[in-house]
């Protein structure tokens, strides 16, 4: 259990941190969203102590680690993976974690061992004897994840680790951290880009200028978002009456028209949504699709993020 | 917690880089190169025809042997700032310090290995031109044990030099800019403590001649300027020729008794006594100092390699 409690921190007059909190539990794949400059990294390396805070307490399971005391503890318990790569060129792949291994007091047979296990994990073995100058960014960016897993941490940090990833390497890699996550371990990546952790995180927290907005499960976000859902519906021709029968529902709160079909917002169960199809149906609108879908999760996202739903979530 | 080399990961990782570089045998190719054609010119400029062994003249190889030397501490004093500048400047740049400071690894470790690192290269190189010192060993003159002891006097300057090397590698950020400013330290220590003191003593004559008050009876170390040869101690150039001058000879060039700064004292200072303990051992004073200073200078960079200096546990202080 990480807990972060009321972290604060300057960069001469700059309040980059302003009383952040957050918590995550073990086991948890979560995701750090926030724009550029928001404080997700230095709230990492505060995490990780390569950073101090001017005041405020970060603690796993309940052990505080940024005193003196906590950092000694700190070094096993976390991994970091820093958003730029930090690969010496001039080693090969297995050469690069030997030597971390060496950095973490792990030598010989048990070096090479667990070398070959990590790289086994991230799927690099037939890269182990390439120069690491060689390897692709996708590549690069699993060996520095292989890299921060040498000491077997409990809590794995990992800033901006998508970004500059083809979508081929960023799958893999999402498939990577679930694989770690499904191993227990507890994994914090932070990003720009909510979409990209919506489909792999268990909860998230919405940093803004150094505050968190919202802290919780993915589905306590969507909840949040003041329109409730939207349905789409699609047409195959003349939609003749299907505006009329949409607007005799109540649970149709508004219509606007999309390409060749209607978006409703609408705050109704499924069993309304299927009476509704239904009616359409036997009504003889030209259905093509019929979809329920949640509000943009970017919108969702920039309206947390501007304090729009700031109450509701202070709430929740 | 500190490490022996051999448990030392940054040591073992340079060393190994270092290593595979093509860069390492082609510059010990090349010093032995031009080692051996400028030792052959020695010879057949001073000796003639050196096939013919009775016509070797002995006292010329002590001048080749001290030439050799000399010209071996200036490659230490070139080669050491520019060795260590990138030490810690290097993984700075690269990014991977951060990556390395949140591993098991002390600052203090780390520090080490980048030291010992680029240190036992500089011993490398002077451990492969260690052929060219053994010419004289073959006409005599030196024997081995005074060989090894004026090596280790260049191997207690090597260590010296580099640990200010590996500090301002690790203050400043820029590579490129802390090897400049390691060579600006190194010329410092060497040339600016020599001229220092000359300028010292220079005022300290005019001193003693024009000013009424000081008489013969009142002379001392400050109104003389002498204090100033203190200082020389940390020059590694008056440690080395101390040994040198001892042990080989350095040709008479300041009279004829061989005794090292002793001498250089007894023939320029009013006050300081040649003979005085701290001045007649010179060289093992004047070592202890420097590598006093130096692990002083790597416990300082350590202290520095992340600008983090954790709280208190209970400290309220703001460190901003
Ligand atoms: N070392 C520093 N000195 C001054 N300002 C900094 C420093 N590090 C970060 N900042 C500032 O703190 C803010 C938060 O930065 P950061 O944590 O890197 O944001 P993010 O990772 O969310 O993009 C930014 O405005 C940045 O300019
Ligand atoms: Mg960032």
């Amino acid at each position: 259990m990480l807990e972060i409690t009321n972290l604060n921190k300057s960069f001469g007059k700059f309040k980059a941190l302003n009383g952040l909190s957050l918590s995550v539990n073990d086991g948890e794949l979560f995701g750090f969203v926030g724009a550029n400059g928001a404080g997700k990294t230095t709230t990492m390396k505060i995490c990780v102590g390569l950073e101090t805070a001017d005041n405020g307490s970060v603690k796993i399971d309940g052990n505080e680690v940024l005193d003196r005391k906590g950092s000694s503890l700190l070094r096993g318990k976390v991994g970091y993976v820093p958003d730029f790569f930090g690969v010496y060129a001039d080693l090969t792949a297995s050469e690069y974690l030997h030597f971390f291994a060496g950095a973490y007091n792990i030598w010989g047979k048990a070096a090479d061992s667990l070398t070959d296990n990590l790289l086994e994990l991230v799927n690099l073995s037939d890269k182990a004897d390439t120069q690491v100058d060689s390897l692709s960014r996708g590549m690069k960016q699993k060996l520095c994840v292989a890299r921060a897993l040498v000491q077997n941490p409990k809590i794995l940090f990992l800033d901006e680790p998508a970004s500059g990833l083809d979508p081929k390497a960023r799958h893999e890699l999402k498939e990577i951290l679930k694989n770690l996550s499904s191993m227990g371990k507890t994994i914090i990546i932070s990003s720009h880009i909510l979409p990209e952790l919506i489909e792999m995180c268990t909860s998230i927290g919405i940093i803004s200028h150094g505050e968190m907005k919202f802290n919780g499960s993915i589905e306590d976000a969507l909840s949040l978002s003041s329109g409730g859902e939207c349905i789409e519906i699609t047409f195959s021709g003349d939609p003749g009456p299907a505006l009329s029968l949409i607007r005799e529902c109540p649970f149709i709160k508004s219509a606007e028209p999309i390409s060749s079909g209607l978006r409703l917002t609408a705050s109704g169960n499924d069993a309304d949504y299927t009476a509704l199809l239904k009616k359409l149906v036997t009504n003889d609108v030209p259905v093509a699709t019929f979809s329920k879908k949640h509000e943009n999760v970017e919108d969702i996202f920039l309206n947390i993020m501007e304090g729009g739903i700031q109450n509701a979530a202070d709430n929740a | 917690m500190q490490r022996i080399m051999l448990k030392n990961a940054v040591f073992l990782k340079d060393v190994s880089i270092r290593s595979k570089k093509k860069r390492l045998a082609v510059s010990f190719f090349a010093l032995n190169l031009i080692a051996s054609m400028v030792f052959m010119l020695i010879l057949m400029l001073t000796n003639g025809n050196f096939a013919n062994y009775s016509n070797v003249d002995i006292q010329s190889f002590s001048w080749i042997y001290d030439g050799f030397i000399i010209i071996e501490c200036a490659m230490i004093c070139i080669m050491a700032p520019m060795e260590t500048g990138p030490a810690i400047s290097n993984e700075r740049e690269r990014q991977t310090l951060d990556v390395l400071l949140t591993t098991n690894m002390s600052h203090f470790d780390i520090i080490l290995g980048k030291y010992l690192s680029s240190a036992l290269y500089m011993l490398l190189t002077l451990v492969s031109l260690l052929p060219f010192q053994a010419v004289v060993l073959i006409y005599g003159g030196i024997s081995l044990g005074q060989l090894f002891a004026v090596m280790l006097s260049q191997i207690i300057t090597i260590m010296y030099l580099s640990s200010f090397g590996i500090y301002f590698s690790t203050v400043i950020k820029k590579s490129s800019r802390a090897s400049a400013v390691n060579l600006c330290v190194v010329f410092l220590i060497v040339a600016g403590s020599a001229l220092l003191c000359v300028i010292a003593r220079v005022i300290g004559e005019l001193n003693i001649s024009y000013n009424s008050s000081v008489h013969t009876s009142t002379y001392n170390i400050f109104n003389t300027g002498e204090w100033s040869y203190l200082l020389l101690y940390l020059n590694p150039a008056t440690t080395v020729f101390d040994v040198l001058d001892k042990l080989v000879g350095f040709g008479g060039v300041f009279s004829s008794n061989y005794n090292g700064m002793a001498t250089i004292i007894d023939e320029t200072a009013h006050v300081l006594d040649p003979n005085n303990f701290f001045i007649k051992h010179w060289a093992p004073i004047g070592f202890t100092l420097q590598m006093v200073t130096a692990c002083l200078m790597l416990r300082r960079s350590a202290s520095k390699l992340n600008s983090v200096k954790r709280r208190k546990k209970h400290g309220k202080d703001k460190n901003n």
